[in-house]
């Protein structure tokens, strides 16, 4: 006879939120430290200043442990728990003044030593630069697509609008990025070279 | 054809053109090697972006979240330590603060409106309103003037009988098709002589400063001020109730706290978030 899961089987993410809601003080602690970093990660990377993501993941995992027995599992755990983190970015960036609230102009792209001299670090920091000077919605949307590798379907849940605008607000942030990020990807330094449209990622062949 | 640019291959790219826009920009792509080489250029930066490297949350950062999680109310009884007082209302959003002081402002203006009545009728021998006039005069936290309603909270009315002591007239149309005990006229009574708070909370009520003491136990933080405070019960038990203005845009936060409530050892009996009452915007005629 086969026998029943395992007391100790690692609960999923809907389990430790239903134990939450049912008073578990430990279940949201778990789902916590289960999705942090990713949290972390699209909250740093959207707002661009480690201040700011600390106190919009903050804000909205409070949120979160408050909202616990609202959630209806219309959606995975953790497209709900994206949806408070980048809707309390969203938040806080749009009281931030220095934020641009609309599209650059065309930014120069800056100054800076080739790719290959620079670290990843460096990179990673000039990206990081880049990004916070997008528009925040834009920034949100290319985080979610193109760094962490969300479908455009499941970004559309987490931001609350239709996938078409999800796709807007990449190509438009992309473009901007492209521009201003040209000199950390220099396959091609020379445009008058032909390249080859086939490029590293899988969108090329459509 | 013109050259395309970022934002034409960009869109070209999530499949945002008309169906002439694209066949007319392929073939363009195909005759134009400096296009392609934009286009690689967009190809390019998104493989950047998906090769960031990993980025943990920061030992600090978590360590922070952890604590202010573990100071939030759950359902069970969990006395807030004297350590975690710079809890999770130290990052209130702006946002919901601003929100919550117009309500603020609205239901003062309601709480003294009701209370003005108070003062005149019992002004006799209220030896209880004048302890809590001084506590108000002396507390940082300005506190509105608590109320008697002897309202019974219980688990499954908060939703109607919290948002009725913010806004009485809002509740009246409700109150008479339920069963469960009205929250309005007797906070239009509170004021009689015979409603004075069950034994159990007169510390909080009567020694200066104890129910400030209390307040600030709750917040656990930078003080906001109370939006009302009702002298009552929570399922059957004595108990003091205190809505804040929530941390949410459009929330209150109600707190029922019992009788040994204090600055450290708040003795809290339920916490919940509730929506601010929406008609205590239009018109502060309660």
């Amino acid at each position: 006879m086969p026998s029943p899961p395992a007391e100790s089987a690692e609960p999923s993410d809907r389990e430790l939120l239903e134990r939450h809601s049912s008073g578990d003080r430990d279940a949201f602690g778990e789902l916590v430290r289960r999705h942090r970093d990713r949290l972390w990660r699209v909250a740093l990377r959207t707002l661009g200043d480690p201040d700011d993501a600390a106190d919009a993941v903050q804000d909205a995992l409070v949120s979160a442990f408050r909202a616990g027995s609202s959630y209806r599992g219309e959606a995975a755990v953790t497209t709900w728990l994206h949806r408070i983190v980048v809707n309390s970015c969203l938040d806080l960036a749009r009281r931030r003044t220095s934020r641009p609230t609309t599209p650059l102009a065309d930014s120069p792209a800056l100054a800076m030593p080739a790719a290959d001299a620079l670290g990843a670090r460096e990179t990673s920091t000039e990206i990081l630069a880049a990004l916070r000077d997008l528009p925040i919605e834009q920034a949100a949307a290319v985080v979610l697509v193109d760094v962490e590798g969300y479908p455009v379907a499941d970004v559309a849940e987490m931001l609350e609008v239709p996938t078409g605008t999800v796709k807007s607000r990449c190509a438009r942030g992309r473009s901007r990025l492209a521009a201003r990020l040209q000199h950390l990807a220099p396959r091609n330094p020379d445009p008058q070279l032909p390249v080859q449209p086939g490029a590293p990622k899988d969108e090329e062949g459509r | 054809m013109t050259h395309l640019d970022l934002d034409r291959l960009a869109d070209l790219e999530e499949d945002l053109l008309t169906p002439d826009e694209e066949g007319a920009a392929q073939t363009h792509l195909d005759e134009c090697a400096e296009c392609r080489a934009r286009q690689a250029q967009l190809a390019d930066t998104r493989a950047v972006l998906s090769n960031l490297p990993p980025e943990p949350m920061p030992a600090a950062v978590s360590a922070r979240i952890e604590a202010a999680l573990s100071a939030l109310p759950s359902t069970t009884i969990v006395p807030l330590a004297a350590s975690k007082r710079r809890g999770w209302r130290a990052h209130p959003t702006a946002a919901g603060l601003g929100a919550a002081a117009s309500v603020a402002a609205l239901v003062a203006a309601l709480v003294v409106g009701r209370t003005s009545s108070h003062d005149s009728s019992s002004s006799a021998g209220g030896s209880a309103e004048t302890a809590g006039a001084a506590g108000t005069a002396t507390s940082s936290i300005p506190l509105p003037p608590p109320s008697v309603t002897g309202t019974k909270y219980s688990f499954h009315n908060l939703g109607r009988t919290v948002p009725a002591l913010l806004h009485p007239s809002a509740a009246l149309a409700v109150a008479p098709n339920t069963g469960a005990q009205p929250a309005p006229q007797a906070s239009k009574r509170s004021t009689d002589a015979s409603a004075s708070p069950p034994a159990a909370l007169s510390r909080l009520f009567t020694t200066p400063g104890a129910l400030e003491a209390c307040v600030r136990g709750i917040e656990g933080g930078p003080a906001a001020q109370p939006l009302a405070i009702d002298f009552a019960t929570f399922q059957g038990a004595p108990a003091v109730l205190v809505i804040l203005p929530g941390l949410d845009q459009g929330k209150v936060d109600a707190w029922f706290v019992g009788p040994s409530c204090t600055s450290t050892d708040v003795n809290l009996l339920r916490y919940r978030s509730l929506p601010a009452p929406a008609s205590a915007a239009p018109s502060p005629g309660g």
